[in-house]
């Protein structure tokens, strides 16, 4: 019996989620106590995020609403 | 007739130049100008239609709102037109020098058109500018967080330098995404569609500051694991849409929870206190809370010039603000010998200010000189201000008065230098 492999319909959705998914257990793992953000991480991070998403969104051919 | 009419197909971005040739070319001159050719297509035409010569920068008479202006610009730079009409309707907002360079172009650029082409801008390069739009984003707003830029010009009221870039800028690309969105699906280009997509991106940031907020509300309460597992829980739904057609809304909450559980953990917001202004003014010292005055939120003004200052008295005070303003009054003639920290905005103590993200700023710590107080404070955001004038009003103190040149400025400075020398 063969997998199915799921075909990835949105690019931008993706790179966001993953994006989020570790910004997330970033915010996790300060509010555990494993790590402590400052201020400037914060931004920085949050700063690159929002560049990742922009330039996937820039690289991903625009979708068919058709 | 512009090219907002055309249809997904008309697009041509993503046509193969190999669908492009003579009998296309030869049929699209045909049609007339109610339509349009592939980009492609046009981009070839408008090398034959030139000769070979530089391209002119020309103001459009068919693709034309007001006076061709963002028309001519776009086909000149192969753009889309409506960057350039959100770029000058956004201008607005910075004393109208878009407006002024609108309406120098109407003036001095003559109209023209380079054949048929000029009614099909070719949009291949939009990818690469919303490539390039990130990259540029990243690498503004990087050396931005850490340097001060943000608070550039002051507090309350003053210029906070990149932030009122950073607002109008993404309202701008925000607009414009919605615009290319509705055009790739077909809809016409309109100013009340402009009107739609710029409202739609105002709400969407009020909507966005609202979640940040409450975000960094409920950490503060110390509740920050529950929104930080929520992040991971959009971030999830996230990649679990992606396989079914995508959830680009999503990103919107993602993003606005994750900044306020990140700036609220990264500031350490204490928000104990309460909200609301809170007036002290001790008579003596031992009126004065042995931990000091805490704030939530809000205004926090403690006036300790009514104390009867012995020569020889030293007086501790702590001080905790999460957001807001924070005047402390002294008595000219008594030396302050003060420690005070923020996470953001400005501190200014005795006449002597910095202003910033993560800042501090001690001040005599090792005097010895009496009277003395010796102040600890610590602030989350906002302004804390520390007077040592025996007249100044302290309901008026802070905001943009200290700056600069003000000559309060160095009033202050001189008398705690007087009061502090040994």
């Amino acid at each position: 019996m063969r997998g199915v492999r799921r075909e990835v319909r949105d690019l931008v959705s993706l790179v966001a989620g993953a994006v989020f998914l570790a910004v997330g257990v970033l915010l996790v793992l300060d509010q555990a106590g494993a790590v402590e953000l400052t201020l400037g991480w914060v931004g920085a991070v949050m700063a690159a995020a929002l560049g990742a998403i922009l330039v996937a969104s820039g690289l991903t051919e625009p979708r068919d609403e058709g | 007739m512009n090219d907002e009419t055309r249809t997904p197909d008309d697009q041509g971005a993503e046509r193969p130049e190999s669908q492009t040739g003579p009998t296309e070319e030869q049929s699209a001159a045909e049609t007339g100008p109610t339509q349009q050719l592939p980009p492609a297509a046009a981009g070839t035409e408008e090398r034959q239609a030139s000769g070979g010569r530089p391209k002119r920068l020309l103001r459009s008479s068919s693709d034309r709102m007001i006076a061709g202006v963002a028309g001519g610009l776009a086909r000149y730079f192969d753009v889309d037109p409506v960057i350039f009409r959100i770029a000058f309707g956004v201008s607005v907002f910075f004393g109208g020098l878009g407006i002024l360079a609108y309406v120098a172009l109407a003036i001095f650029v003559p109209t023209g058109d380079e054949g048929q082409a000029e009614k099909a801008a070719p949009y291949e390069r939009q990818r690469w500018l919303g490539v390039a739009a990130g990259i540029a984003l990243v690498l503004a707003l990087i050396p931005a967080v850490g340097f001060g830029f943000w608070w550039g010009g002051g507090w309350g009221g003053g210029n906070w330098g990149l932030l009122w870039l950073a607002i109008p800028a993404l309202v701008a690309v925000g607009a414009y995404a919605v615009l290319r969105d509705r055009r790739e699906r077909g809809v016409a280009f309109s100013v009340g569609g402009v009107v739609a997509a710029v409202l739609l991106v105002i709400a969407t940031l009020c909507g966005f500051c609202i979640l940040a907020v409450g975000g960094a509300f409920v950490t503060a309460t110390g509740h920050g694991m529950a929104v930080a597992l929520a992040v991971v829980v959009v971030a999830l739904l996230l990649i679990g849409a992606a396989f079914r057609g995508g959830a680009r809304w999503l990103i919107v909450p993602a993003a606005a929870l994750a900044t306020g559980v990140g700036v609220a953990a990264a500031a350490d917001l204490d928000w104990d206190g309460g909200i609301g202004d809170r007036e002290y003014r001790p008579a003596a010292a031992a009126a004065i809370p042995a931990d000091g005055y805490e704030l939530g939120i809000g205004r926090l003004i403690v006036d300790l010039r009514e104390i009867d200052w012995r020569r020889d008295q030293v007086i501790n005070l702590d001080v905790d603000q999460g957001v807001g303003q924070m005047v402390i009054g002294v008595p000219s003639d008594v030396c302050v010998a003060s420690e005070t920290e923020a996470t953001g905005g400005d501190l200014e103590v005795t006449g002597e200010q910095v202003e910033g993200t993560d800042i501090d700023l001690d001040q005599n710590v090792n005097a010895t000189a009496t009277p003395r107080l010796e102040l600890h404070g610590e602030l989350d955001f906002g302004q804390m201000v520390v007077v040592n004038d025996d007249t100044r009003d302290l309901e008026e103190a802070g905001g943009n008065r200290f700056h600069g040149d003000d000559p309060d400025q160095g009033a202050m400075r001189d008398a705690a230098a007087e009061a502090c020398a040994e």
